[in-house]
């Protein structure tokens, strides 16, 4: 028994030793292992053959943010919380494919926002098979991808943007040929319309020199684009009031760039142009304010109004020998109505009287209006003869309340005349003066109801360098309504209330008294309140007015 | 008593109607009247007839007209004396001048005028005259 002991106590020894050293070996690779696993920065985890989480490495724990969770936590962990929904399944068929059948697969999927710490992983499952082929793990092994993923996200990002880019960049390009395309037609079409239009077109600028001009203007001026451009405009174009060279104040042109505002001059504005080679036509004007790079140009068109001229002289003689057939006849009716209203052809029931008033008063109304018209259309025609005569203005306002005297008291009217004394003598055509204060102080009385009050006022008074005399009429009678304001110079043009107060109105007597004010470069303006008077002024230079041969008297 | 003699008046006026009724004006106011209706007439009138104490001048008169006569009264010895009222609608400024030129009463613009006024003008002319 005892050598059977003996005998075994060696192999047994034997055994023991082997045992151990195998078991140090064994715990060799155990610490390699545990070495590898938990330095690895892949993220590890292990699951038994069914399928379940054995374990999860170092760094997948990290990752996970499971570094505080004991074993038997992990274990009940389920893995499936951090990875997006749409790979679940693919994971469920890699995981079967690795039990089942031991093949390993790998693919990318991304984790639920804030489960992981990496957004993006290249995953595979391993399984790990023991000597007979079966498996006995599988192991899950991901490698977080993000950063290449998120690089290769921006690069592409990246090269989306440059291909966006350089599609605007090619839009952008057809556009703007487009639109140069669409500029050139624009340009030709223009220039078209510039070369063939009928009217002179001049581009002045600030120094009023002439930056373009079309076919029409060199014709009408005399000049060729050579000897224009760049030229000041004033050394080729003289521009000219009927006879009187106008001041630089008052040249349309320089009146546009002063206000900014269109100016047009029509046939009634007597607007002519001279040439340097002393051509000299009647013309009608457009100027417009061009603003380019804030820099502003005038756009000046004008036409040659010769034509309407000579028309409008045509039909002032006309006017001129139909008047005169018209005022016969009236004269007749005025002097006849007038004989039976002063018993020279027998006496005259009240009836009778009556209806002869109004024949003499209709009579005298038209041969007013006739007049009015005969004068008017005479110095828009520039055919008014004008004599001046150093005038005393006071006398002559004078006269004038002396002769409607007869008005005024019938209406009782308080009209009161006060005259600056040192007023001189100014030099005037006295026809013409008369037939401004005339028209106005008619309108005052003619105007204001009875027992009104009107003032009227001649004073001397120093304007910039300019010494004038400015004659004031106010009155407190029905005043101008708002609306009839603007139009109230206007030829026949009789505001509502006007023409209710004094039915048989002309609507020439304003017309007329600023044309006549306008002979001698005064300025004649009012202001106006319906219901509560009106105040008319206007203005004389007592440098007077110029003499002029003419054809006709203003009136005769 | 001496029978007041009327003043005569020579009325020239191709306007038949307003020749009317200036002459039945002058006459209702004590004046005799003779009348012409053109320049020629006129002239033939002032031959056959005297003495005229004023000449009533229109002056747009077909034919010789107003001033065309008028100068050729006022060159005449016989005629230059005889006070003129010109009545008249238009004239031009040339007319008019050469009017004023000539010693005439007063130019009277026909169309602006009553018919009364200007017969008290006459009659104030012809008691200055006197």
């Amino acid at each position: 028994m005892f050598n059977f002991f003996h005998k075994n106590k060696d192999s047994l020894e034997k055994r023991l030793e082997e045992n151990e050293k195998i078991c140090l070996e064994l715990k060799e690779r155990e610490k390699m292992f545990r070495t590898l696993l938990d330095t690895t920065p892949l993220c590890i985890k292990w699951f038994d053959k069914n399928g379940d989480l054995i374990s999860i490495n170092k760094n997948g724990r990290e990752e996970h943010f499971l570094t505080d969770k004991t074993d038997e936590e992990i274990k009940k962990w389920n893995y499936f919380e951090c990875i997006e929904k749409r790979y679940h399944q693919k994971i469920k068929d890699a995981m079967k494919l690795a039990l089942e059948k031991g093949e390993s697969s790998s693919f990318e999927i991304e984790h639920v926002a804030g489960t992981s710490k990496g957004e993006w992983c290249q995953s595979s499952f391993e399984p790990v098979k023991n000597e007979k082929g079966k498996v006995e793990y599988v192991l899950f092994l991901s490698r977080d991808v993000t950063y290449e993923k998120t690089k290769e996200g921006e690069r592409q990002d990246y090269l989306k943007k440059i291909e966006d880019t350089k599609n605007a960049l090619y839009n952008i390009l057809e556009d703007s040929k487009e639109s140069e395309r669409r500029a050139q037609e624009e340009s030709d079409y223009s220039k078209a319309i510039i070369s063939s239009m009928g009217e002179g077109l001049l581009i002045i600028n600030k120094d009023y020199k002439i930056s373009l001009l079309n076919n029409k203007a060199q014709d009408l001026l005399g000049v060729s684009v050579d000897n224009a451009i760049g030229r000041n405009v004033k050394n080729i174009i003289t521009t000219l009031k009927g006879d009187i060279l106008l001041d630089e104040k008052d040249i349309p042109v320089v009146k546009m760039f002063e206000t900014g505002q269109t100016i047009y001059a029509n046939i009634e504005d007597n607007i002519y142009f001279q040439t340097s080679a002393d051509k000299r036509f009647p013309v009608g004007l457009a100027i417009t304010p061009l603003v380019e790079n804030g820099v502003t140009s005038a756009v000046v068109i004008f036409w040659d109004l010769t034509e309407e001229k000579d028309l409008d002289k045509a039909k002032n003689s006309f006017i001129s020998i139909v008047s005169h057939q018209l005022r016969t006849p009236l004269t007749t009716l005025r002097w006849v109505s007038e004989l039976f209203l002063s018993g020279d052809i027998g006496k005259l029931t009240d009836k009778q009287v009556g209806f002869m008033e109004d024949l003499h008063k209709g009579s005298v109304r038209l041969l007013d209006l006739i007049g009015a018209l005969l004068a008017i259309s005479r110095l828009e025609a520039g055919r008014v003869n004008i004599e001046t005569e150093m005038t005393d203005v006071k006398s002559i306002t004078d006269e004038i309340l002396e002769q409607l005297k007869n008005l005024a008291n019938k209406k009782h009217l308080k009209v009161n005349f006060i005259a600056d004394p040192k007023l001189p003598k100014i030099k005037l055509g006295t026809e013409f003066l008369r037939q401004a204060i005339l028209n106005l102080i008619s309108n005052s009385l003619n105007y204001t109801p009875d027992g009104g009050k009107i003032d009227i006022s001649l004073k001397k008074e120093i304007v910039g360098d300019k010494e004038q005399a400015i004659f004031m009429i106010k009155d407190n009678g029905i005043g101008i309504p708002k609306n009839a304001q603007s139009k109230i110079f206007e030829k026949f043009h009789r505001a509502d209330n006007a023409v209710s107060t004094v039915p048989s109105g002309t609507g020439l007597g304003l017309n007329l008294a600023r044309s006549v004010v306008e002979m001698w470069n005064g300025k004649i303006w009012f202001e106006s309140e319906e219901g509560k008077g009106t105040t008319f002024y206007f203005t004389i230079p007592l440098s007077g007015m110029q003499s002029k041969k003419g054809e006709v008297g203003l009136l005769s | 008593m001496a029978k007041e003699i009327k003043k005569l008046i020579l009325v020239v006026e191709d306007e038949p109607s307003l020749l009317h009724v200036i002459t039945h004006k002058l006459e209702k106011d004590g004046f005799d009247t003779i009348t012409a209706s053109s320049g020629e007439e006129a002239l033939q009138v002032l031959e056959k007839t005297k003495p005229i104490d004023l000449i009533w001048l229109d002056l747009l008169m077909p034919g010789m007209g107003g001033l065309k006569f008028l100068e050729i009264i006022k060159n005449n010895e016989n005629y230059k004396n005889i006070p003129v009222v010109v009545v008249s609608v238009s004239a031009g400024v040339d007319t008019l001048k050469k009017v004023s030129e000539y010693n005439i009463l007063e130019y009277i613009m026909k169309g602006q005028t009553d018919l009364n006024h200007i017969v008290e003008r006459v009659k104030k002319h012809l008691n200055s005259a006197k």
